[in-house]
């Protein structure tokens, strides 16, 4: 439904929000003018899952030809890439056009975005409080009604967790099923390109628009015909789903989410769906098999960080090893140099039975737990994150304790599946909402339910939120 | 020496400083030990579990050995022709080469 | 010398890591050229740039699978990368894609000769891909990289250490060089590092097994890898010898001063963490994969060579020289079945080939600059080469006129055939023209003649024969050289035996 827009007013509506959530890092303002005046101008969007016009956020760490890639990081703070993610051009292909560079956590590693070099991004209902990580500059934009959706990178649920703290739309891809080339790799075998978005509507048209095989990216897979649920029902109709609830918490909920959970649950249940218990014993194992895998992947992904090709360089070395260290010095920050600390000892000769391979192990026995119980039902509904959108300071959550409740969306990195985050309400003032995790390849069918599920729960948006970009 | 290893100038004062969080780290990763013999947790043993690189799904993914501009289709590869931007890229340069500090 | 040798063992393996000849590099499309301005065939895959992947170059794997089952290795069925790593200003990626734990081939093996020309066996424990890294060039304050060469395909083959002298080692060495260039996956060029080598060297008293292996680095040619060996071998016992133990370490041969040094620059012990390459998934050398290989496999040097001996009845001296190059082979063989299917005989076709091989066309290869492996764009072809034994063998043309002929061809690029009859060079059989020759010889040596006559009647036949080849000579000359040898010879001798019957006939009257 369109609301009547004033295109001139764009502008002001934008430089209002950025100057209280500072989203983006890059930004061409006449693209993004011009594309909501497109917006406003058009008439209601048609039914086929459409980006054509539409402005996204492009978050740091994924390529964009001509726009800066600091991955919110003073190392690589003034690269400029050459070229575009293939994720990037396929949208372009589509219509699409990318407006800017989003704010996140350095290289990735983070779940408050208050990881990057440069700048804080705040939370569009709170501005005290963090956006989430590290997809924090994306899950603000789209939540302020910035851009209808952003590109970000989900490696542990770095795409859902922002989502949900900031109430939008976040969908995390089946391993492969998106191109990673031109997402500068933080953990290859975990990671993919994500979308965050306005409507789930929205995060189908985007994700359409860029999956895909890609030559360029060994790993990709070609999306395969009659894959669950990929077609668009139009929202409000889907078939009724089995979908398996987990029975016993991996990690205790803050009292808000614990109940939206449950209100979610109830409401999912109204809808058609048959909802079952299920054990998922192997979560117990997850964060701390992610981490291990993620900062071994990483301390290898950023060696190449080293000032030689490109990148900011100290101006004066005596040899190569002090340019290479003083480079990553100066050029990484705390949390990057303890992943890569960590990640270099796990793969040490003589630690890395303990560590790296015990890990591998205990993910494929995840894989294994997974591909069980989805036997049995076609989407698993999970939290997304232990809290709502937390503060800073004593407000804050430990670095550790932060990492500890990744426990919800590591593991559907680690097995390689689909997760959709969702929002289902507001809970004192912040947002709450669930997850989704399907079989391979089954996004359509998490879409579905969602989509469904929005219907009859619109999403709530924060105080003066505008919509510019029109949705089905 | 996974300091070394690691390439990150940490001085000794900064190792000492890093150490705690990277001891509560590896603390944690050390739960993972009972992994190894809680198969009802995983449904199977994964002491048997073979480890490799991660199998293609759709048969062996290579690329032809075709140089960019023997492609039908120059703009299906975005990499073609940026040498001359990547050089300029490159914080010291001469002569087309890249430069740093004599090796010894 | 050292005391008695047979105190002692000494145990070397040799990697060998060849630069194969794909267009493009390992993992990207970039230009895998040499000699190119620095830095133009790079792209930001090979330059290690943020957010790209490497893509697998099928052609890298078919090679390396090629040369594996050329050293009779077994194709591992799943093969993957692996991350190798260590900082190095010409690692773009400060690691190295190579393989570890699955390589592409295992448990090969190379015979080669050894003293008293036995057969030894040299196993071969892998053979894997890997890429190769950028080159530097140091001056007096900076080093300046070239990524040209970064990400290049590299097949790193590895033997045990059952080498255990420099002479075995160069003996392999040359094998291995002239296999890959058969193979046509390499150029085998030492001296542009297309082929390099380095070696661990141990030695130990005997029967107490592996001493400590010292690295070997910086022979780049085969007669280095035989001196700088040798040289290390004896270093090693004499260190034994006054008791000492041997330093584990690297040393480089130097050849100036014909000796292994340490190196210089600290390498402080490289833990290389090595873990499966998230990046590219497993490579599954499935029975179509290894039957397409095996079917791209062309016959190996070693075999070829025996097959010549079987086949052509060759010495092995003259099977090892044809064989030196693969297009020297395949031309041989050409000019021998034309030379059969022009009515030579076989072993005579082989013999003569073989003669014109290694004498005028490697004259002619040597004075251009050449070598045999450029056979194949000569002016002699084998089919030309062919026509011209053929000439000889029907004794249509005499030995030195064929070589005339030879000269000639490759001057004007024509046919044999037309040179022979465009010059008259043919040689003369028509049975009026022998005579006339052999009436001129016998009217001009009438006293050899009559020499001969009486040589034969009183049984001097040495005497006579000896006065007849004089006689046949003179009938030649007088033929202007162009009568047929055999012709001219039977007639010579019909007239004399016509005569000394006459003769004879003439005495009993």
């Amino acid at each position: 439904m369109m609301q009547s827009v004033y295109p001139d007013g764009f502008r002001a509506y934008f430089d209002a929000w950025e100057a209280r959530i500072g989203s983006f890092l890059e930004y061409d303002a006449q693209l993004l003018e011009t594309a909501a005046r497109q917006a406003a101008g058009s008439s209601s969007l048609s039914d086929d899952a459409d980006v054509a016009g539409l402005p996204f956020g492009v978050k740091d760490n994924i390529a964009v030809a001509g726009m800066q890639l600091s991955c919110g990081s003073r190392l690589l703070d003034g690269f400029i890439s050459p070229y575009s993610a293939t994720s990037v051009t396929k949208l372009m292909g589509a219509g699409a056009v990318p407006v800017g560079k989003m704010n996140m956590d350095e290289f990735g590693m983070g779940s408050s975005t208050d990881g990057s070099a440069f700048k804080r991004t705040n939370n569009p209902w709170d501005t005290d409080r963090v956006a989430g990580g590290s997809s924090g500059g994306p899950a603000a934009a789209v939540a302020a009604g910035l851009v209808p959706f952003a590109l970000g990178s989900d490696t542990g649920g770095s795409v859902r967790q922002p989502a949900n703290f900031c109430g939008v739309v976040g969908l995390k891809p089946t391993y492969g099923a998106v191109s990673r080339f031109g997402l500068v790799a933080y953990a290859s075998s975990l990671e993919t390109v994500g979308v965050l978005a306005d409507t789930a509507w929205r995060a189908r048209a985007a994700f359409m628009a860029m999956r895909g095989q890609d030559e360029l990216d060994q790993t990709s897979a070609e999306w395969p015909a009659g894959a669950p649920g990929d077609r668009r029902h139009g929202g409000c109709m889907v078939a009724p789903m089995t979908i398996g609830v987990l029975s016993e918490g991996a990690a205790t909920l803050e009292p808000e989410v614990a109940f939206g959970f449950d209100e979610a649950k109830s409401a999912l249940k109204a809808q058609g769906h048959r909802i079952v218990d299920i054990e998922l014993p192997s979560l117990t194992y997850a964060v701390p098999a992610y981490y291990t895998i993620a900062t071994a992947e990483a301390s290898a992904n950023l060696a190449r960080f080293d000032g030689i090709r490109y990148g900011n360089r100290p101006q004066y070395s005596d040899n190569p090893e002090e340019l290479v260290d003083k480079t990553r010095g100066r050029g990484f920050g705390d949390e990057v140099k303890l992943r890569i600390l960590l990640g270099t000892f796990v793969l040490r000769s003589g630690f890395q039975d303990r560590y790296y391979l015990r890990a591998q192990r205990i993910r494929a026995g995840i894989r294994h737990d997974f591909e069980r119980v989805l036997h049995g039902c076609d989407a698993i509904l999970m939290p997304v994150f232990p809290t709502r959108a937390f503060g800073r300071g004593e407000d804050g959550l430990s670095p550790f304790a932060q990492k500890v409740a990744d426990v919800f969306t590591c593991c559907a990195n680690l097995a390689g599946l689909p997760a959709l985050a969702f929002p289902t309400g507001v809970a004192g003032g912040l947002p709450v909402g669930v997850q989704l995790v399907g079989p391979a390849f089954g996004e359509g069918a998490l879409l579905d339910i969602a989509e469904a599920y929005e219907a009859t729960h619109p999403i709530a948006r924060p105080v003066g939120y505008q919509s510019w970009w029109g949705t089905k | 020496m996974t300091a070394s290893l690691a390439h990150l100038d940490l001085s000794d004062d900064e190792v000492a400083a890093a150490l705690p969080a990277f001891e509560l780290m590896l603390e944690y990763f050390a739960a993972m030990k009972a992994a190894d013999e809680d198969a009802d947790a995983f449904g199977v043993s994964i002491m048997d579990i073979q480890l490799s690189a991660q199998d293609s799904q759709f048969g062996n993914r290579v690329r032809l050995d075709l140089l960019n501009n023997q492609n039908n289709n120059k703009n299906s590869n975005p990499l073609s022709n940026l040498a001359s931007e990547l050089v300029n890229r490159a914080p010291e340069r001469e002569s087309n080469f890249i430069v740093i500090p004599n090796v010894l | 010398m050292v005391g008695d040798e047979m105190k002692y063992q000494s145990f070397i393996g040799l990697e060998v890591h060849i630069h194969l000849l794909t267009r493009t590099k390992a993992f990207c499309s970039c230009k895998a050229a040499f000699g190119d301005e620095p830095n133009t065939n790079v792209c930001p895959v090979c330059m290690g740039y943020p957010g790209v992947l490497p893509a697998l170059n099928g052609e890298a794997m078919r090679m390396a699978a090629t040369v594996a089952l050329a050293l009779d290795c077994a194709l591992s069925s799943r093969t993957w990368f692996e991350r190798k790593q260590y900082f190095y200003p010409d690692m773009p990626k400060n690691y190295q894609i190579s393989q570890f734990a699955s390589p592409v081939g295992v448990g090969g093996h190379v015979d080669i000769p050894a003293r008293d020309g036995a057969v030894k066996r040299i196993r071969i424990k892998e053979c894997h891909l890997e890429e190769d890294a950028g080159k530097m060039i140091h001056t007096g304050t900076m080093s300046l990289i070239d990524y040209n060469r970064a990400g290049t395909s590299l097949l790193e083959i590895v033997t045990e250490p059952d080498f255990e002298t420099g002479a075995e080692a160069e003996v392999y060495i040359q094998q291995l060089r002239r296999m890959v260039r058969y193979l046509g996956v390499c150029d085998g060029n030492m001296e542009e590092g297309s082929l390099r080598c380095d070696a661990n060297v141990s030695v130990n008293l005997s029967g107490a097994g592996l001493g400590r292996k010292v690295e070997i680095k910086n022979l780049n040619s085969s007669r280095f890898v035989r001196l700088g060996l040798d040289y290390e071998i004896e270093r090693q016992m004499e260190v034994l010898e006054k008791g000492g133990t041997v330093r584990q370490e690297t040393r480089l041969w130097n050849e100036n001063r014909d000796q292994t040094e340490p190196m210089r620059s600290k390498e402080s012990a490289n833990d290389y963490r090595f873990f499966p390459e998230p990046d590219l998934p497993v490579f599954v050398a499935d029975g179509a994969f290894t039957e397409s290989v095996r079917a791209g496999l062309v016959e190996l040097p070693y075999v070829r060579e025996h097959r010549l001996i079987a086949d052509y009845g060759l010495s092995e001296e003259q099977a090892s020289f044809i064989c030196g190059e693969r297009a020297g082979a395949d031309w041989f063989e050409a000019a021998v079945a034309e030379s059969i299917r022009l009515g030579v005989d076989r072993s005579i076709a082989a013999g003569r080939v073989a003669v014109w091989l290694s004498t005028d066309v490697k004259r002619v290869l040597n004075r251009d600059g050449l070598d045999a492996s450029s056979l194949a764009a000569c002016r002699m072809t084998g089919a030309r080469m062919a026509a011209i034994v053929a000439l000889v063998a029907t004794g249509r043309i005499s030995g030195t006129i064929a070589r005339q002929v030879f000269d000639a061809v490759l001057a004007e690029d024509a046919e044999p055939i037309d040179i022979v009859l465009a010059r008259g060079w043919e040689l003369d059989v028509d049975p009026e023209s022998i005579d006339r020759a052999v009436d001129a010889a016998f009217s001009s040596e009438a006293s050899a003649v009559a020499g001969a006559l009486a040589a034969m009647s009183s049984g001097n036949h040495g005497k006579a024969r000896s006065l007849g080849s004089f006689l046949v000579g003179k009938a030649i000359a007088a033929s202007g050289g162009k009568a047929e040898p055999g012709l001219i010879k039977a007639a010579v001798d019909r007239r004399l035996a016509a005569a000394a019957s006459h003769a004879e006939q003439g005495a009993r009257a």
